[in-house]
């Protein structure tokens, strides 16, 4: 599909488009495939609003509940990040006083705290139960963080968790209600099951947070795992949008592989990813790490003949839009090697109010190559999967990206 | 894996040597590399012999229990003029960064979201990657040594 056709493409007949075409080319795999087909509503809005003043920020809405009642809260603005696994919601001034959701306990007078790692921060919070439901899905009595909660009445933030950067544990700081972790892996700390690991979990009481290992059942997890069907990985779509930019955009998160006539894999090409989450790209003859993430808000990747902007200076600012290619591979394996197209507009040119653009930024400015993320532009006019670890679907088990 | 041949190819061209001092203050960013020891108790690291890439700087290696990589640049007087990271877990960077760490705190925001990145005349700090692989490096553009450019910090 050219580009030119694309920017003349209305969001809500692009996503109809979109939907038409991976209902109407299910491939035969799909039906000879170890998937459990489904009946739920599995498809819920995702909006780019410019909400809290970032660019290319996917956000839903997302119900806990006590579990096993019908107390629940509905959160706004919960980032869609495929690259975390888990619930995080910020719990003071946004959560309900009455929600109080049972906190994991490590003892009997013990409760679990987590810090969690983001490439720009840090979240603190506690570790709580909740039935979360997405669209007519349901991840019943899961750990989520709960961030900015203290964790046994402990009221500080352990040296280890503070020195990985800046907190992000407000909506201000974080610039959103909560994250919700989709991606292709069930734990958000595997290694934590087996040992202590600076900076993840811990077992707090109100005079001290001391590091611990987890168990499966206390660790916060991909609620997409948990559900009863649907339960094998997203797709995530969203229109095409022009050199312009958009002022907002709205697209769709719909669960499962093939499970549906709306989440059908079609044409699109596979990727496997290794046990990082990553693939590998190569770009103007370098080849590295890959990722794509709808939690990063540009393409992030080196190139230093692209000009950086005068204002939003982590960012490429060309003086026209580039169109520029890559070739993606799997992240084990060989095979496929396919070619992408994407493009670059100048951030500082947008229009005041512009909340979807196809903008980009260094990674590790001017050095060699070293990442290649594939951001929230990425997933502009496309539908893009990713797999869950170890979960059959129409083209094998996950790990694995597709689009 | 194509980043492991990578970094190896790097390592394969410098000339291996020993070094055995302890110290009571930081290796950390803009401090003395002879107080590397205290680094490796803090972050619990097992270290590797350092590599002396040329006559103007050593690189120190510390493989973290997390598995994260942490390499420091020593300029041939001592001074770190550079760290990065790479690995499933973000070091801690308040030990590494050492003063900085706070300038990176203080500019922390989320516009880029995630990346961070902060370009000053003199400071340079650079972190991107997602859950299970970060990467990421800083550096004192003033103290980085003639003859070497920001490309050989990896």
């Amino acid at each position: 599909m050219s580009f030119e056709r694309l920017t003349a493409c209305f969001a809500v007949a692009c996503i109809l488009m979109l939907t038409a075409c991976n209902g109407a080319s299910t491939s035969p795999a799909a039906e000879s495939a170890p998937v459990s087909a489904s009946t739920t509503p599995n498809s819920m809005s995702i909006v780019i609003d410019g909400a809290y003043g970032s660019i290319n920020v996917p956000f839903v809405s997302v119900t806990v509940c006590i579990p096993g009642s019908t107390t629940c809260q509905t959160i706004d603005h919960v980032l869609v990040d495929t690259a975390s696994y888990g619930l995080r919601v910020i719990g003071p001034a946004v959560l309900n006083a009455e929600i109080m959701l049972p906190p994991v306990q490590t003892s009997t007078n013990a409760y679990l705290g987590e810090c969690v790692a983001f490439a720009d921060g840090f979240t603190w919070g506690s570790v709580h139960y909740a039935d979360v439901k997405l669209a007519g899905e349901v991840a019943s009595n899961i750990p989520i963080q709960v961030i900015g909660a203290n964790p046994g009445g402990y009221t500080g933030i352990p040296t280890d968790c503070s020195g990985t950067g800046a907190a992000e544990n407000t909506v201000a700081t974080l610039g959103a209600k909560g994250i919700l972790g989709v991606g292709m892996f069930q734990n958000d700390c595997e290694a934590c099951l087996h040992s202590v690991t600076p900076a993840t979990y811990y077992s707090c009481t109100a005079s001290a947070c001391n590091g611990t290992v987890v168990t499966a059942n206390q660790m916060v997890r991909n609620p997409v795992a948990s559900f009863a069907q649907d339960n094998n990985g997203v797709m995530v779509s969203f229109p095409a949008v022009g050199y312009g930019g958009a002022t907002s955009l709205t697209g769709s998160l719909v669960f499962g592989i093939g499970t549906q006539n709306n989440n059908a894999l079609g044409s699109s090409t596979v990727f496997v990813a290794n046990n990082q989450g990553n693939i590998f790209t190569t770009y103007k003859g370098n080849t590295m790490p890959a990722f794509i993430d709808s939690g990063s808000n540009a393409y992030f990747f080196d190139d230093s003949a692209i000009p950086l902007c005068r204002l939003s200076t982590s960012f490429y600012c060309p003086p026209n839009p580039l169109v520029l290619t890559a070739t993606n591979m799997p992240g084990i394996g060989s095979n496929p090697v396919a070619s992408v197209t994407f493009s670059i507009v100048h951030l500082d040119n947008l229009p005041n109010g512009t909340s979807a653009a196809h903008v980009g930024g260094p990674a590790l400015a001017f050095s060699g190559q070293t990442f290649f993320d594939w951001g929230a532009p990425f997933f502009f006019g496309k539908s893009v999967f990713t797999a869950l670890e170890g979960r059959a679907t129409p083209a094998g088990n996950g790990p694995y990206l597709a689009y | 894996m194509r980043f492991r041949k990578y970094a190896k190819a790097q390592v394969s061209r410098v000339l291996l040597i020993g070094i055995g001092v302890v110290g009571l203050a930081h290796a950390e960013l803009g401090g003395n590399i002879n107080t590397i020891d205290n680094d490796r108790a803090r972050l619990k690291a097992q270290t590797q012999a350092p590599v002396t890439a040329s006559a103007a700087y050593t690189v120190y290696q510390m493989a973290l229990p997390t598995q994260t990589v942490v390499r420091q640049y020593a300029s041939a007087n001592g001074t770190v003029f550079a760290v990065s990271w790479q690995g499933p877990f973000k070091p801690d960077l308040r030990q590494l960064l050492g003063p900085h760490f706070d300038t990176m705190v203080a500019h922390q925001s989320h516009v880029a979201r995630g990346r961070f990145n902060l370009n000053q005349a003199n400071l340079v700090i650079e972190s991107g990657g997602h859950m299970r692989n970060f990467f990421g490096r800083a550096y004192l553009p003033a103290d980085i040594p003639a003859g070497v450019t920001v490309q050989d910090i990896q």
